[in-house]
């Protein structure tokens, strides 16, 4: 049975000091939805005797299919807290009654899309990490990412149920493994610390670290532990958490706390949390698990777990689940980390404003989402799409940062090029309805104040896959989420049957709109192109496709992979052009861009878009650019904002201004389409070092001066030893260290790098990192597993372009042969 | 004044950048289109290469013509025109000179130097600058028919070494079942009759296309050319070429409305000629397979054909473009002021924008020059007047009305064909014509449900790029009333009636309609004279400089004659 009525929450939703807006954050398979349902049984949506099974919030089929989360899902909890709890909250809170709104995210790296999209719209982060397989790859680029976003983490170390009943672990040994596993984390969160942040690395002392297993129902803080034996010693709690977590020993001759392994006899002592914490645990499950049922049961008496009805009649396993579920409730462990712990979304939102807003700082808006000031004027980021059951439409979803969203209310959607006080992007609709994301079901509401998750109907056609909704006309935009993952693996798609056409492009659309980081493009030879980021994700994202967005039998090409072209030399001489009437000249020279550079302009660091002063003096002091220099940049490229530039280094040419519109649309052209095998450049730095126009304005118009400047760019691209860079994989694999050779051997085949090897202590396992060309990765999962017999799974991320060695027009070296190949001939 | 320099180029040249000279190719080329040994001979003597020109191109049956006379015993032709494509301009003066000297009274012959348009067509307009009554064209041809000026059309007569090209034809097709056609250039077309009677014998699925001299209209006629009778052939009206060899029933089996290539779809084509892009693309769609024979160097290829998918993208971008550049590359084609008038009615109400173009010898640069323009339809001849962009030079696509009237369709189609004949286009299921069918009262209140559920001005998807685009400019009218009433009633306040141009919300609208060339503009770092000063008082950290530009009298005239030029002028004078 809920629990809780909407009308609950919706009332809830206007004391938004006692919302948590958080998410569930993890590696594959670390166990983020069977984590989630003990929340969600919590709550009452489904039974108890369900829970880390149902995984509640894999609402799709495939994903139940599967057992991965495909898509994140939010679900919004309802729960009260005793009022002991709440005193310990920082920050001001009302009442015990408390609304969280959690995303259960996905935790492969193909779908990291949906992870940014999930992080934008909270404040906070439940961060998964598998007991046994630690800190892998996923939970470094997330707990990164939530970095990014300042958004604070709390960990919970889970499948301690693996660790105590397959790998029989002593107690030392698992405080050990808690200890590392915490210490990595730290290590990643100090690395990417932001300062407005404050220090969140997590300390189980603290109350920010939780152990238990998703998949038995159970967790338990050191709090919990601290409050059941703070009164036995007489301490208080917090002196009592303290001890419970580090090197301190209890000795129970002299009643004792030390902080040496030692007594003064020299006897081993048990480290208190040991003894205190783990011993418990040890000694029921072990009890129940070696069939001593009825001394089983005289201990669960006494730790006071009540058992009903059949329960009672339970034997092993069954038994120890449901034992270990009444002793040590998941649920109670991460509610009390998520509300004492996460920022509510006015502590949250005043450190987080300046990193949302792309305006000014100090303006009416921003100041409003500092406040999280329900009365102000709306600021509501749109994060993500949500399929409805009505077939094409979709629900928008999103966070209000400020203002309060109504249904039927006129709002101004800005879309990812909206630029203040222009046209372009933007549309004034009203929204119809305004709903609550409950995980497979939404239920309707009448407004949403400030700081809160929302769903809102009626919006969906203005907006592609995310946006800025608002409604004041000065507002800019919020910032567009950046991906850690890019769309490198691309198939076409064709219809079986012609007449199926329109609907594979309506198909395209709705596909685009669902997913954050899928591309549909079309190719230069005509060819519908769907680009993902990986080749499960493409997997996925085909399957939706062809039976759910078009519905219509498709051909799908192999995949391939884009490239780009770039320069690893300056030009070796200027390169001219003249333009067709013979009366203009361009003067052109072409120079690598450094890789440092190039990627600060890719994730927008270096800020396209913003003032040229300011990226200037950002460019001069963090890559070492001139300070003129960059201050004459005339354009980026390709789409006004790739990662390929223009710098004036003229003198005292006449009428050079004039051209400056053409020059910059001939470089968007020239560099969209390079030369070598028509890819987007990359990484080129132009320097344009004299322009001769003719006097009279008709002979220097667009027609004569955008096809030049397009074809000097090529020419002097080629003058300046052309290359071609590839997408490149980091690979991550974990295996057993029988097969390790395997990996190798298959790595090697495919051009394969290794960056590192090393065995995770305390356990057999291996980490094997490699780079891996995307080119080549078609496949290697399923040779992977033949050539290890099935031990090892990789995970594979984009990682960087590499500059593939060798001249592009020698049709000998790699480069050369993928750029001669007979498709591109054709081409 | 003293002295008058010439305008100076905004800065002095460097003087080490050395520049390379190409080797002048142009001279020189053997007429290899008169044989091996008679292009030999051509170079020998002048004399040859006269009596040989004037086999070539008929002089004498021409002249017969031109000295008709009518009823009442005046010449019947009394200015003539000559018309050459560009590669036989260099015969023209010769050509020129015979006719003058073998036409009696006292009439004068003009070469028209220059094609406007393709050249396979009769330029109307520039024999109408010399008044000339009858247009003689040579060399290849369409023969589409042209509405008002007479016209006659010499092919010339080329050698073709059939010997060869019947060894080749037996390379290509080894299977002498195979269903083929074979069809030529059209000077080439003297040889056709005779290569097939000898193919046919072994082949016996061969077909024929040869030219349809009836083509070309009643005021028009092919000289040196018989219309032979043969058995009835099918009518490949927009190759302007007749199908014989086929059996009756096939001929019957293609219906009045039916498309010939029903039939031509089974059959391979071998085609004897150097075939301009656009006619190869139509050849493609037409028949299975293409191999076509370059008749002087006798080289065959087969995949040069420009690929349709291509089409397909630049249709995709077409439906989203917001302003369309209609770009007129024929004056004389029968129906091209019908077409135009259609093409503007379905831009117009596809709620897009569109500029009307008459531009000779389109290029690169000259349709760069206008960059507000998403994507240009070019009407043109279908044999060589329609702009296929084969290297990607163009800054914006160039589609075809076809291409243009799928792109219309609210849904997105695509049917694989190639149509440039006028008429057939028109002739498509037009899918406005039917709406505009409903009574008027109807359609309105229709459009008024759409409004409210479906909004015509939400984004489209745009498949090319993957982005959401607002590609109607001219149906966010209504929009435009309604966000904007309130700014409206304060201009009206201000009661500015002579502003013709409002600005609203910093986009300029001119009367009710948004204007996409103004947007465009507004995206311009330069927006005209005195922008760059600002700029440079922006550089200067916001301080304004002590003193603007002194204003100075500037250059007056145009770029052919200048004020100064004039004074210049006049100084030689005195």
């Amino acid at each position: 049975m809920v629990n809780f009525t909407v009308e609950q929450i919706r009332a809830l939703m206007n004391d938004v000091t006692n919302v948590r807006n958080m998410s569930v954050i993890a590696h594959v398979d670390h166990g983020k939805s069977t984590l989630t349902d003990s929340l969600v049984q919590r709550a009452g949506i489904i039974s108890a005797g369900k829970a880390g099974e149902a995984r509640y919030t894999d609402t799709r089929k495939d994903e139940q299919e599967r057992g991965i989360t495909i898509k994140s899902t939010a679900i919004s909890l309802y729960t009260e807290m005793s009022e002991d709890d709440c005193k310990e909250i920082e920050g001001e809170t009302k009442g015990n009654k408390f609304l969280i709104n959690l995303i259960d995210s996905p935790g492969h790296v193909d779908f990291s899309s949906e992870v940014t999209a999930a992080l934008r719209v909270t404040d906070g982060a439940l961060v998964v990490v598998d007991t046994v397989e630690g800190v892998c790859v996923q939970t470094e680029t997330v707990l990164r990412q939530a970095l990014g976003e300042r958004i604070k983490p709390v960990l919970i170390i889970n499948k301690v149920d693996r660790a105590i009943l397959e790998l029989q672990v002593d107690k030392e040994e698992l405080y050990q493994t808690f200890s590392r596993t915490i210490e990595s984390v730290n290590v990643i969160i100090s690395t990417y610390q932001d300062e407005a942040l404050g220090d969140v690395q997590v300390y189980p002392y603290k109350g920010t670290v939780a152990f238990g297993s998703g998949l038995h129902g159970w967790a338990f803080t050191i709090r919990e532990f601290a409050d059941k034996y703070a009164s036995k010693f007489g301490v208080d709690r917090i002196k009592m958490m303290n001890r419970l977590w580090g090197d301190h020993y209890f000795n129970p001759k002299t009643k004792k706390w030390t902080n040496k392994a030692v007594d003064h006899k020299g006897n081993a002592l048990t480290r208190s949390f040991a003894m205190f914490v783990l011993d418990p645990i040890y000694k029921l499950i072990g009890t129940i698990m070696n069939g001593k049922t009825d001394q089983a049961k005289v201990m669960i008496e006494k730790l006071g777990i009540q058992l009903k009805g059949d329960e009672k009649d339970l034997e092993g396993k069954q038994l120890m689940k449901v034992a270990m579920r009444k002793f040590l409730p998941a649920a109670d462990a991460m509610l009390e980390m998520i509300v004492l712990h996460l920022p509510s979304p006015v502590t949250a939102q005043k450190y987080r404003a300046e990193l949302l807003y792309e305006g000014p700082k100090d303006d009416a808006n921003c100041t409003a989402i500092k406040n999280c000031d329900p009365t102000a004027d709306l600021m509501l980021y749109v994060s993500k799409m949500v399929p409805t059951s009505d077939k094409g439409r979709f629900y928008a979803f999103g966070r209000v940062f400020a203002g309060t969203v109504k249904s039927g209310m006129k709002v101004r959607i800005q879309g990812p090029n909206y630029v203040p006080g222009k046209k372009e992007d933007l549309f004034i609709k009203a929204v119809q309805r305004t709903v609550l994301m409950m995980g497979r079901f939404v239920e309707a509401i009448d407004d949403c104040p400030a700081g809160n998750i929302v769903g809102l109907v009626g919006i969906d056609q203005y907006l592609l896959k995310s946006g800025t909704l608002t409604t004041s006309d000065a507002a800019y935009n919020l910032k567009v989420m950046k991906f850690s993952v890019s769309p490198v693996v691309e198939v076409a798609v064709d219809v079986k049957n012609g007449n199926d056409l329109p609907k594979l492009v309506e198909g395209l659309k709705r596909l685009s709109k669902s997913d954050p980081c899928v591309l549909c493009k079309m190719s230069e030879s005509g060819e519908h192109i769907v680009a993902a980021t990986g080749e499960l994700h493409l997997e996925v994202v085909l399957h939706d496709l062809e039976y759910d967005h078009a519905g219509v039998p498709l051909k799908v090409s192999p995949p391939v992979v884009s490239y780009r072209e770039t320069v690893s030399e300056e030009s070796s001489k200027v390169a001219l052009s003249k333009s067709p009437n013979k009366h203009n000249r361009i003067y052109l020279k072409a120079a690598p861009l450094d890789e440092e550079c190039t990627v600060g302009i890719e994730k927008g660091d270096i800020d396209v878009r913003s003032d040229v002063k300011v990226r200037a003096r950002k460019m001069a002091d963090d890559y070492g650019w001139d300070v003129a220099d960059a201050r004459k940049i005339w354009c980026f490229g390709p789409d006004g904002q790739g990662p390929n530039v223009v710098v004036d280094q003229t003198k005292a040419v006449q009428y050079l201004n004039e051209i400056k519109d053409h020059v910059n649309a001939g470089f968007q052209w020239a560099t969209k389409e390079g030369p070598v095998l028509g890819e987007q450049m990359r990484g080129i730095r132009y320097n344009m070092l004299d322009v001769t126009l003719h006097a009279d304005a008709i002979h220097r118009g667009a027609g004569q001066i955008m096809p030049t400047m397009r074809r000097v760019t090529f020419a002097a691209m080629l003058l300046a030893e052309p290359r071609i860079q590839e997408p490149v994989f980091l690979v991550e694999v974990q295996c057993p260290e029988s097969a390790i050779g395997g990996i190798y051997s298959v790595l090697n085949k495919k051009r394969g790098q290794i960056v590192s090897e090393e065995q995770r202590p305390g356990t057999p396992l291996f980490t094997v990192k490699a780079y891996l060309p995307v080119n080549e990765s078609f496949g290697f999962t399923g040779e992977l597993r033949q050539a290890t017999g099935g031990q090892a799974f990789p995970q594979m991320i984009f990682d960087h372009w590499s500059t593939m060695l060798g001249d592009p027009t020698d049709k000998s070296n790699k480069a050369g042969q993928i750029v001669w190949t007979p498709e591109r001939e054709e081409v | 004044m003293s002295e008058v320099l010439p305008p100076a180029l905004s800065s002095t040249q460097d003087a080490d950048i050395e520049f390379a000279k190409t080797k002048d190719i142009s001279k020189d080329i053997p007429r290899g289109r008169l044989g091996p040994i008679n292009s030999q001979k051509a170079r020998e003597s002048a004399d040859q290469l006269y009596s040989l020109l004037k086999e070539y191109y008929s002089v004498d049956k021409t002249a017969q013509y031109l000295n008709q006379k009518t009823n009442s015993g005046d010449y019947k032709f009394k200015e003539v025109a000559l018309q050459f494509p560009d590669d036989l301009v260099r015969d023209s003066a010769i050509v020129c000179q015979l006719l003058q000297e073998s036409i009696s009274g006292d009439r004068r012959v003009w070469v028209l130097a220059d094609t406007s348009y393709s050249p396979c067509c009769i330029d109307e307009v520039a024999g109408e600058h010399v008044g000339a009554d009858l247009i003689l064209h040579f060399g290849e041809a369409c023969l589409n028919p042209v509405e008002k000026v007479n016209s006659a059309y010499i092919f010339g007569k080329p050698y073709l070494d059939t010997a060869k090209v019947i060894e080749l034809f037996r390379k290509q097709y080894s299977n002498k079942e195979d269903k083929i056609c074979i069809m030529t250039d059209t000077q080439y077309s003297l040889h056709l009759h005779d290569i097939y009677v000898i193919l046919k014998k072994e082949y016996p699925n061969l077909v024929f296309a040869d030219v349809d001299l009836q083509k070309s209209g009643s005021n028009s006629l092919v000289i040196d050319r018989e219309v032979t009778e043969r058995e009835p052939g099918l009518s490949a009206y927009d190759l302007s070429r007749i199908i014989y060899g086929l059996n009756v029933d096939q001929i019957l089996s293609v219906g009045e409305d039916d498309d010939y290539s029903t039939i031509t779809q089974d059959y391979s084509l071998f085609y004897i000629g150097v075939p301009p892009d656009p006619k190869l693309i139509l050849l493609s769609t037409k028949f299975s397979s293409l191999a076509v024979v370059d008749p002087v160097t006798l080289d065959v290829s087969g995949n040069r054909t420009p690929s349709l998918s291509r089409r397909y993208r630049f249709m995709m971008i077409a439906r989203n473009a917001s302003t369309i550049g209609i770009l007129v590359n024929t004056l004389s084609l029968e129906n091209t002021r019908k077409l135009l008038n259609k093409v503007v009615k379905w831009i117009k109400n596809a709620g897009k924008k569109h500029y009307m173009f008459v531009v000779g010898k389109p290029n690169v640069a000259k349709l760069a020059n206008f960059d507000t323009i998403d994507v240009w339809c070019i009407l043109g001849c279908g044999q060589s007047g329609i702009v296929i962009d084969s290297y990607g030079d163009y800054y914006k696509p160039i589609i075809t009305p076809y291409e243009l009237q799928l792109a219309l369709l609210p849904e997105v189609t695509w049917t694989g064909k190639w149509i440039v004949d006028f008429k057939e286009v028109m002739s498509q299921p037009d899918y406005e014509e039917e709406e505009e069918e409903k009574d008027i009262v109807g359609k309105a209140k229709e459009s008024n449900k759409r409004d409210e559920d479906k909004d015509e001005y939400a984004p489209e998807f745009d498949p090319v790029t993957g982005k959401l685009v607002a590609s109607r400019p001219l149906r966010q009218l209504k929009h435009l009333e309604i966000e904007l009433s309130d700014q409206r009633k304060t201009i009206e306040g201000s009661n500015d009636e002579k502003s013709l141009a409002t600005r609203l919300s910093s986009e300029l609208s001119i009367g009710n309609t948004i204007s996409t060339s103004v947007s465009q503009l507004q995206n311009h770092t330069w927006t005209g004279l005195g922008s760059d000063y600002k700029q440079q008082e922006e550089d200067e950290q916001g301080s304004f400089s002590e003193e603007g530009a002194k204003v100075e009298e500037g250059r007056s005239g145009i770029a052919r004659d200048y004020d100064y030029d004039r004074k210049t002028k006049g100084d030689t004078n005195n």
